[in-house]
């Protein structure tokens, strides 16, 4: 079957418009198969939110290895934009013996290009000196210093760390904008994999139902691993550190649930069916200043 | 036999994941040793997750170890993780759970983000 999207334009920076967008998205390619054709129309979109995209690319990825046709059209004033971050194919740092000297590039601006995550354990050094530069410049791009370095290192490491300890996938994705002006970067960081619920069933953890239970004990820093008690405090730590301590914002999102967390509210959104996450997504606004008091050693267990 | 280990050499800067510690891991291989230093000169971070996996590692090594020239952020790491080993939160928080009955509802709620 042949299936035409288009993309709604989130009409603002706001994090909820982008997820808006990305359900409404979702929501129409639930029923996507093998061999269909699939045509992403970008007629609507004038700006590239992370919290939108990246899933998009992620997405577009995954159904291409089911041999379905996917055509972009009607990229208009966005396509050199679409074209410099690698859009929808993601930049792959396997591919490129120059890669180091290509990320540096974007030293100076305000936007890194989609990034591919290589998982295999055979591509571990690759992969830490690949997150290892795209951290520094992302930090040399908002000339972030002191403990905000570490924050963000921290946020970015752990999230990362999930995807190839739990996910069961080849590879993950990532992708960074900036805004100067309004002191936040938005900061993505997803997979097509196992998604939460998978891992702890995977895994055999008894009392994990559905994808709301699965957040909900991942929120609550409950290992999917049975090994060691000293695992699972990536998830909480972060959303404290990020929210409790610096006023961000933090979305996790799983399956066909749906995480929530700022300085107004914590909540679990249970999404209809056909809009579900085939993995975990993780969307962080960071603010670029930490506040007055803020102590990243704080947060550290 | 003593046998120091330059982290640098095996890893970047900043070693994020569990997995890096299969590179130290193969580093240790030796049989005969006795007594191994892990220098982390020119290393700016690890993530908490490798900090647990390398305590855990050289907890069961079953040698002496020495961890040596380790910065602030690693130094507060490795403290955080071995301050809490064997600790667990015994408390479980519900989290408020939403189902929207309606689109609109949801477009609400997304507006608050």
């Amino acid at each position: 079957m042949r299936y035409e999207i288009i993309i709604p334009n989130p009409g603002s920076d706001e994090m909820g418009a982008s997820f808006n967008s990305l359900f409404v998205v979702l929501g129409q390619l639930d029923t996507i198969t093998i061999n269909d054709e699939l045509i992403i129309n970008l007629q609507d979109l004038s700006f590239v939110h992370p919290f939108l995209v990246l899933p998009i690319c992620c997405f577009l990825d995954k159904v291409k290895q089911q041999n379905v046709r996917v055509d972009i059209i009607n990229v208009g004033r966005i396509n050199n934009y679409l074209e410099t971050i690698f859009f929808p194919q993601g930049f792959n740092s396997l591919a490129y013996d120059e890669w180091k000297q290509f990320l540096l590039s974007f030293r100076h601006k305000t936007y890194l290009p989609i990034c591919q995550i290589p998982v295999a354990v055979c591509d571990l050094k690759m992969r830490e000196d690949l997150l290892t530069s795209f951290e520094n410049i992302l930090l040399e791009q908002l000339r972030i210093t002191g403990q905000m370095v570490s924050v963000v290192k921290y946020l970015m490491g752990e999230a990362i760390d999930n995807i190839v300890d739990h996910a069961k996938v080849e590879g993950g994705w990532i992708m960074v904008q900036n805004y100067p002006k309004k002191g936040y970067m938005d900061i993505c960081i997803l997979d097509g994999g196992l998604g939460i619920l998978g891992s702890y069933q995977t895994n055999q953890i008894s009392g994990v139902d559905d994808d709301v239970d699965a957040l909900e004990h991942a929120v609550n820093g409950n290992s999917t691993k049975k090994i060691t008690e000293t695992r699972g405090y990536g998830i909480d730590t972060s959303r404290r550190m990020l929210v409790d301590g610096l006023k961000g914002k933090y979305v996790l999102f799983s399956g066909a649930a749906f995480y929530v967390y700022t300085n107004e509210l914590e909540q679990i959104i249970s999404l209809d069916r056909n809009i579900k996450w085939h993995g975990t997504m993780l969307a962080l606004r960071i603010p670029c200043d930490a506040p007055e008091g803020f102590n990243y050693a704080m947060y550290l267990e | 036999m003593k046998l120091v280990i330059e982290i640098k050499k095996y890893l970047s800067s900043t070693i994020i994941t569990r997995k890096s510690i299969e590179v130290l891991k193969a580093a240790c291989l030796e049989e005969s040793l006795e007594f191994c230093v892990f220098d982390f000169s020119e290393i700016d971070f690890i993530s908490r997750a490798f900090a647990d996996e390398f305590i855990h590692f050289i907890k069961t090594l079953d040698i002496k170890t020495e961890i040596i020239n380790t910065n602030e952020n690693v130094t507060e790491m490795i403290d955080a993780v071995q301050r809490n080993r064997g600790k667990r939160k015994s408390s479980y928080r519900k989290i408020a759970v939403t189902k929207f009955g309606k689109t609109e509802e949801l477009d609400r709620f997304l507006s608050l983000i």
